[in-house]
């Protein structure tokens, strides 16, 4: 027999057949009285664990469930209608006049006039103008309030 | 053991054929068409699942009633989350792993499963004796046994050797490390190997 004996582990190993391979552990059970003893316990065990009866509900599952689940199809397809249709419509005002005009799509900066383009510069410049001068204006009158001078 | 009344082995291998034969709709599936709002699919899914489900609600609750409104607000989180199931994993696993965490908030609620219930375990110093108690009785104390193990330990037991489960399965369903799990599943059987030899021990005297 030899000296040591096998490790719980080891004995748990081979009494659910994942180390049979092992000649250490084969030759020592052919010689080791106790090891075999608790070997031959761990397989009693594992085979009643095995064989332990299954758990069943003893009620029916499904129809307890179901009584607590309320039926959310007309909500998600309003959820959905309301995700979906603002982003449709922005695709459709977008993509539908872009294929309507595509033949002239190329041609919206050429196709502009020399004057019309002259006519739009001088309206922004004006506008910039008249919104800078109400700025400035705005700013002196501020300044005025603060009145550092007295 | 009181629970074991609703236990049936019958049932339970008629339950696993029908589940083979019966579900050919894909995970996939059916989560889709419970999202369309199909109820009757989240039904199948129940009937799919709750095999499973009660294999660990009864290795983790010992109350009945309880397990009745635990096996219920189960399948309800499961419904109300599905949309967020991203298949990584079977839907069982996923659902299994509901139940898990279910049970394991009930009983942290109870005060009924604290981690220093692992230290108590295998610790008895027995002397080895030759099998002197019937099959039939050893079957009774194991169970026995299995039934004093904490319920995470019971579990893990269930899953590993009746369910047929992996260690990855087992670590998706409880989120537990691998190391982990190996180490319970060999102090429970070491624990449930010196309750048996505790037993043999009384017999001899």
């Amino acid at each position: 027999m030899t000296d040591k004996h096998l490790a719980e582990e080891e004995m748990q190993l081979y009494a659910m057949g994942q180390d049979k391979a092992d000649a250490f552990i084969v030759t020592h059970l052919a010689t080791c009285e106790d090891c075999r003893n608790q070997v031959a316990i761990y397989k009693a065990v594992l085979a009643d664990i095995n064989n332990q009866p299954e758990a069943v509900f003893d009620f029916d599952v499904a129809s307890l469930v179901m009584t607590g689940i309320e039926p959310v199809k007309a909500k998600n397809i309003a959820g959905v209608f309301a995700s979906i249709f603002p982003a449709a419509l922005i695709i459709c005002l977008v993509t539908i006049p872009l294929y309507i005009f595509r033949k002239n799509f190329f041609t919206i900066v050429t196709g502009i006039s020399a004057v019309f383009i002259y006519m739009s510069l001088i309206a922004c410049i004006t506008i910039i103008f008249f919104k800078t001068m109400r700025m400035y204006n705005k700013y002196q009158q501020q300044i005025k309030k603060l009145n550092f001078s007295e | 053991m009181q629970h074991f009344c609703n236990i049936n082995n019958d049932g339970l291998s008629n339950a696993k054929v029908n589940l083979q034969n019966e579900n050919n709709d894909t995970d996939q599936h059916l989560v889709g068409k419970v999202l369309r709002g199909d109820t009757l699919a989240f039904t199948r899914i129940i009937k799919n699942t709750e095999r499973l489900v009660a294999q660990i609600v009864f290795k983790m609750i010992k109350n009945e009633e309880d397990r009745k409104d635990i096996a219920q607000d189960i399948y309800l989180k499961a419904y109300k989350n599905i949309s967020g199931f991203r298949f990584h994993s079977k839907l069982s696993t996923w659902i299994a792993r509901i139940a898990y965490n279910t049970c394991l908030t009930y009983l942290e609620k109870k005060k009924l499963w604290l981690p220093g219930d692992f230290e108590s375990l295998g610790h008895q110093a027995i002397d080895t004796t030759e099998g002197m108690i019937p099959a039939k009785e050893r079957s009774v104390i194991i169970l026995g046994a299995i039934e004093k193990l904490p319920a995470v330990l019971k579990t893990l037991i269930t899953l590993y050797h009746n369910e047929d489960m992996s260690y990855a399965e087992i670590q998706q369903i409880t989120s537990l490390p691998e190391g982990t799990i190996k180490s319970y599943l060999f102090r429970a059987r070491k624990a449930l190997k010196e309750d048996l030899l505790l037993h043999y021990k009384k017999e001899e005297l």
